[in-house]
This record gives structure tokens, C-alpha cells and sequence, in this order.
């Protein structure tokens, strides 16, 4: 699912983020990147998400190249991978039609658009808040939301940035409890975070970043 | 609805108070910088007097070309009956000094007092461009070399004006709608896609500058009767005003969409931080 090989990345003052990192997912794993702040696993997900285009090193994801696809390619490869960027601001409306403003833009009509928010919705456990305006919702819920953003269009990767950041430990316990049945064997999830990670989140691998370098905690 | 659509309706429907009166104000300088460029190309010259100066009882009436034959006969008729004309006669374009005029009607006044009456009444006459009497040519839009270089000043700063509006107009709109970008940049929404709703809001604005010209000038020339317009609205001139409004709005909202784009380039709508 995922390989990547002597990847380093600098920023443009020359500080080294990222370097010589290798890691290997497999399809259907869950795995944890833990680190400090600052020691660039936002960085590693905008690589591994198409998002961030690498400056040396491989990164294989589905098979592809991330470095080597066109820029068409390459958004669709981002088309089927889930993100939840750190510290997830949600739009301005509600929680159903932050939905919907994806599926559409996305390109599905209204129906199927409708369809999928709604299954997404039940699966986070939002279908009640669904017409709340998604900025009154509490930090948790947030979380919440930002998952059913980034899985409602079945995407076959999912990353997480920081999805315990800002909640009390029974919070991040719901959260870790909700990424056990999201993932629940079926799809590739990879999660960065300070730590620690609740008990209930099911775990296969854990890495740690520190200094630049990624390796088995 | 496809998905540009939607994101067009989307985008539009993230104007506010702040973006709204931006782009408004640019709306309103596109307008004024077509109307600038109207009078500026395709607004006869004003005529010059082929002979030395006029008698303080002599008047001059230069006649629109779109007249017809018939319609000049009547006109010189009707001016004929009136009480404070003298004596009339008809001069051929041929002998008038501007080409773009069609003939003129030399008129001399019963008095000096009644010069000033009959002047008011020429100027409000349809058919009537232009009225020239002692004291300088008036009732028409007298392209001047002043009034040229007064309508070129206006050509530039009306278009600086309505750039510098639409760029702010833009940066507030894409300010209120930059969640959304950054999340169609998330989730691989091609770049394209939100430039081009970017850039059709600012083809609407041209094209709306554009459509507002046609309709302000053929609703001020019905109300006002010889108010001057009537060169720019004899039909072959209105289709040439009509067309060069339009295409000029609709190459200048070009540009006003293109300014608005280039603020995407601002790391506000990136989609990781």
C-alpha cells in the first residue's frame, strides 16, 4: 500500500525535516506515527497524500510513484485518499452540507451526494447533528465531522493528523474507539500524533519521528 | 448541475457585505471606463464653423445623418414657421467642414433676444446634434481637444479604479470562501476548477458593465431627447457601441478574474499548515 524509501525534505531556510526516511504500510494496517511537535509528521502526510509534492526520495502509494505522476494523476490519487488535516476547521454551514459541498464538488449529484453524507454521518455517529451549524459544534465533534469528511467518498488510505489534539482523555478514548471501527480491518489508516494513544484505538504498527527519521517504537 | 456549477453557485453565494460593495464599485468604474471609451472612439467631433465667426443673431443646427430626406424637408418647415427665424437655408454635408455631420440648417434670429430661446428649442429638437451660435457650439458632446484629453484621463483611472476595486473585491470574497478551497485542494479538486469559477465572476462583471452601458445610453436618449447621444444611437453606431461595450467588458472582467485568481497563490488557502 504504501513504501517509501530514502525520503528527505528540507525547507527553503535548508533545515532538514525529514531525512533518509524509510516506512512500509500494509494494506488494511492501522499505523501510528508518534512524535514530538515540530518533528514533521504533518509534512510526512502531505507527502504520503499527494499534497506535498517530494523533493528527494520515493514514495510508492497504490503501486504509484507519487513523485513521478502528473499533475492530473495526482489529484487522482488524492481523490482516493481521506485526510484530516491537524487542527480541522470546519465550513461555515452545517454539518450535513460540509458534506455535501464535497461529494458535489467531487462531481456526484445531489442524490448520490445525499446518499453518501448520510451513511458517512451514521458511521461517525453525527446523523443527529446533521443540521447543527458545524462551527457550534464541541472540539470532539469536530473530530468527529473531519473523519466523515475524509472517509464519505470511500477512500481506500486514510490519513489523520492530530485527531486526539485539544480533547480530554474520555474524548480521545471515543475518538480511538471510533478509528477502531472505521478501520475495522478494511482500510489502510495512518495516524500521526503526539500521543499517547488511547487504549481502545486499534493499533497494528507504531513508529516514532524524531530527529528527521522515522523508526519502529 | 455539474460540479463547476455548483462550485460557481457556491462561490457567488460567499459574497458578503465588504465583497459586495468591492465588486459593486468595480462594476461601477467598468461602467464608466466603457462609457469613457464610447464617447472617446465612436462620438463625432465636434463640428468646427467653415467661415470666420457667427453674427450675434446667426445660428447654426447641424443635422444628424441618420435623418432621412423627408424628415430634414419637415424639420426645415417646422423651423421655418416659427416666429423668431428670420430666414433659414439648408447646407449640404458636402459643404459642412466635419464629414461625420448631415448637413446643417444656417439660421439667422429675429433678434439678439430671441437667439437664447431659439437655441433652448433647436438643442431639445430631435434630429438636431449639435447648435452653434456667437458664443461656441453647444447641445451636443463636443469631443474638444479638452474634453478628449479630460475622457482619456477618465479611460485610465476608471480602468485603474475598477482592477484596484475588483483585486480587493476578490481578496475579501476568497477570504470568506477559503475553507472551501482548502478543502476542494484536499480533496483533489482539480486547480483548474476554481480558477476558471474565479475567472467566469469576473467575465459576469465585464459582461454586466457592458449590458448596464447599452441600457444606461438607450435609456438616457429616450428620456432626454437631444441630450447629444444620438450619434452613438443611430442604429449603425449603436450596434458598434453596443458591440465594442460588451467585448471591452468582457475582455476587462477577464482581467478582474485573473487578479482575483492570483490570490490563491496566497499559503491562507493551503491545504496543510
Amino acid at each position: 500500500m504504501i513504501q517509501v524509501s530514502e525520503l528527505s525534505f528540507s525547507t527553503d531556510d535548508g533545515i532538514k525535516v525529514l531525512e533518509d526516511v524509510h516506512l512500509h504500510v500494509d494494506p488494511r494496517e492501522a499505523v501510528y506515527l508518534v512524535g514530538p511537535a515540530s518533528a514533521g509528521k504533518t509534512l510526512l502526510l502531505g507527502l504520503l497524500g499527494a499534497v506535498v509534492p517530494p523533493q528527494r526520495g520515493q514514495i510508492l502509494v497504490h503501486g504509484r510513484n507519487v513523485a513521478r505522476l502528473s499533475r492530473e494523476r495526482a489529484l487522482g490519487l488524492r481523490r482516493r485518499i481521506g485526510i484530516l488535516p491537524q487542527a480541522f476547521v470546519p465550513l461555515p454551514r452545517t454539518v450535513f452540507d460540509n458534506l455535501l459541498f464535497k461529494l458535489r464538488i467531487l462531481g456526484d449529484d445531489r442524490e448520490e451526494a445525499d446518499e453518501k453524507a448520510l451513511l458517512a454521518l451514521e458511521t461517525v455517529g453525527l446523523i443527529r447533528e446533521r443540521g447543527t451549524d458545524a462551527e457550534d459544534l464541541p472540539p470532539v465533534e469536530r473530530v468527529r465531522l473531519g473523519l466523515a469528511l475524509a472517509l464519505c467518498n470511500s477512500p481506500l488510505l486514510l490519513l489523520l493528523d492530530e485527531p486526539f489534539e485539544g480533547l480530554d482523555p474520555d474524548e480521545q478514548e471515543a475518538v480511538g474507539s471510533l478509528l477502531a471501527k472505521i478501520h475495522d480491518g478494511r482500510s489502510t489508516v495512518v495516524v500521526a500524533t503526539r500521543g499517547p494513544i488511547p487504549r481502545s484505538a486499534h493499533v497494528d504498527r507504531v513508529f516514532s519521528l524524531r530527529d528527521g527519521k522515522v523508526s519502529p517504537a | 448541475m455539474s460540479a463547476f456549477f455548483f462550485l460557481l453557485r457556491e462561490l457567488l453565494g460567499a459574497i458578503r457585505v465588504r465583497s459586495a460593495v468591492l465588486l459593486s464599485s468595480a462594476l461601477l468604474s467598468l461602467v464608466l471606463f466603457l462609457a469613457c471609451f464610447a464617447a472617446l472612439f465612436l462620438v463625432p467631433e465636434a463640428p468646427t464653423v467653415p467661415s470666420g465667426g457667427l453674427g450675434a443673431t446667426d445660428i447654426i443646427a447641424y443635422v444628424a445623418p441618420r435623418l432621412s430626406r423627408d424628415a430634414v424637408n419637415s424639420l426645415f418647415l417646422r423651423l421655418q414657421e416659427r416666429n423668431d427665424v428670420q430666414s433659414i437655408r439648408y447646407s449640404l454635408p458636402a459643404q459642412v467642414t466635419s464629414e461625420r455631420t448631415g448637413g446643417s440648417f444656417v439660421l439667422v434670429a429675429r433678434s439678439a433676444g430671441a437667439v437664447s430661446g431659439l437655441t433652448a428649442a433647436l438643442r431639445s429638437t430631435d434630429g438636431i446634434t449639435f447648435v452653434e451660435t456667437s458664443s461656441g457650439v453647444s447641445g451636443g458632446i463636443a469631443l474638444t481637444k479638452t474634453t478628449r484629453l479630460v475622457l482619456l484621463c477618465g479611460l485610465v483611472v476608471f480602468a485603474l479604479a475598477s482592477l484596484g476595486l475588483a483585486r480587493e473585491g476578490f481578496r475579501a470574497l476568497l477570504h470568506a470562501f477559503r475553507h472551501e478551497i482548502r478543502l476542494m485542494r484536499l480533496s483533489g479538486v482539480s486547480e483548474r476548477s476554481i480558477l476558471a469559477a474565479i475567472e467566469v465572476t469576473g467575465i459576469l462583471i465585464g459582461l454586466l458593465a457592458g449590458v448596464l452601458l447599452i441600457v444606461g445610453l438607450a435609456l438616457y436618449a429616450m428620456s432626454s431627447p437631444g441630450a447629444g447621444v444620438e450619434p452613438v444611437l443611430d442604429p449603425s453606431r449603436f450596434v458598434g457601441v453596443g458591440t465594442v461595450a460588451v467585448v471591452l467588458g468582457l475582455l476587462m472582467g477577464g482581467l478582474l478574474g485573473l487578479l482575483g485568481a492570483a490570490h490563491l497563490a496566497s499559503s491562507r488557502f493551503s491545504p496543510i499548515s
